[in-house]
């Protein structure tokens, strides 16, 4: 596992979301309540002095957990977030796909055309997925919502380019960088609040959340940020193997993001 | 509140899952003993068609982790079915 300094991918972010903010007209981020999602808006607010200045988005197909709706509205009223909840259809999905993945696509994207955002905060990592290692920090979409992963901008010497299809969209990505256990450091460092399911009850314990019905627990004793450190810095289970789009198909995810997934 | 009371309520919930009977029951948990809930899926955990979400259901269970009642997953929103495990907010997970 490759170490890498917390202070530098913090700074990095920071960049990313000012340069978002500063380039962009009509910027919003997702949050899904998540480790990640939630550093993000932590980095956030150190970098907007203690607020978050955009509107941050819940795509909610209603089957999430009840301690991930509890702790979204802890958080937004501690954190005074402009906070939108966005619903998706419970629908199945026929294919066998992840159900909640193509409709929670079509929830984001009227939620976008609506509001007019021309840039999205995405708080996903390079670790987590081989499909999400090939992203960049601005990940143009176009008028369809499609990604291009075969023809992306190059991002050399952190320079990321800020130009815009005229009707698409731009995914930011700042914690792209991060791996998981640097989250973990992050959220020790910075006492950022995070979701319970994260810890173990019953010696079971959520390692990556989506909604009820796509996640499942894995075992695991860390009752908390210093025990999940550990764990991980021996574990050779992947993050995500407790969700379902994950096992599906070769390149379900793929196909899921060049749609628009997350 | 009244066993007998929550056990209406929950019958409501499976005769007609308006949000109006989500309300009644999110109300009535405090004070019923219930603390746990577990989520389950039919077919194996995999959603194939809409049938599967309405005979999936949530499990109650009191702080001696034995289930006490079963409520609907969903919640009729006009024509559409929307997830309703926001009204189990409090409780905590079984299914890990």
């Amino acid at each position: 596992m490759i170490k890498q300094d917390i202070n530098e991918l913090e700074e990095r972010s920071i960049f990313v979301i000012r340069e978002a903010k500063s380039k962009f007209k009509n910027v919003a981020a997702l949050w899904s309540m998540g480790k990640d999602s939630t550093t993000m808006l932590a980095i956030a607010r150190k970098a907007f002095l203690g607020k978050v200045p955009f509107p941050v988005i819940h795509i909610d197909n209603g089957i999430d957990f009840p301690e991930t709706y509890k702790f979204r509205e802890d958080l937004a009223r501690k954190w005074k977030l402009d906070l939108m909840v966005v619903d998706s259809e419970v629908k199945p999905d026929l294919s066998g796909a992840a159900c909640c993945g193509a409709n929670k696509s079509i929830a984001l994207k009227k939620v976008m055309e609506k509001y007019g955002f021309d840039a999205l905060i995405v708080s996903i990592r390079r670790d987590e997925h081989g499909i999400r290692a090939k992203e960049r920090y601005v990940s143009p979409r176009d008028r369809n919502f499609k990604w291009n992963y075969k023809n992306q901008p190059a991002e050399m010497w952190n320079d990321y380019s800020s130009s815009l299809d005229s009707k698409g969209h731009v995914r930011i990505h700042p914690l792209l960088d991060f791996n998981e256990i640097d989250i973990w450091q992050y959220i020790k460092k910075n006492k950022v609040p995070i979701n319970p399911l994260y810890f173990s009850r019953n010696g079971l314990r959520y390692r990556s959340l989506g909604c009820t019905h796509c996640t499942t627990a894995i075992k695991s004793g860390a009752r908390n940020v210093d025990d999940i450190i550990k764990e991980l810095e021996t574990t050779g289970i992947e993050e995500r193997s407790g969700r379902d789009q994950d096992k599906e198909k070769e390149y379900v995810m793929q196909k899921l993001r060049a749609l628009g997934y997350m | 509140m009244a066993s007998g009371k929550i056990k209406e309520v929950v019958e409501e919930l499976w005769n007609d899952p308006q949000a109006k009977n989500w309300e009644k029951f999110s109300k009535s948990l405090k004070g019923s003993g219930i603390k746990y809930y577990k989520v389950v899926f039919e077919r194996e955990n995999k959603l194939r068609k809409l049938d599967d979400l309405r005979d999936s259901y949530v499990a109650l269970y009191d702080g001696k982790s034995k289930q006490i009642y079963k409520v609907p997953l969903i919640k009729k929103d006009g024509k559409k079915l929307r997830g309703a495990t926001i009204y189990l907010k409090g409780l905590l997970n079984l299914n890990k």
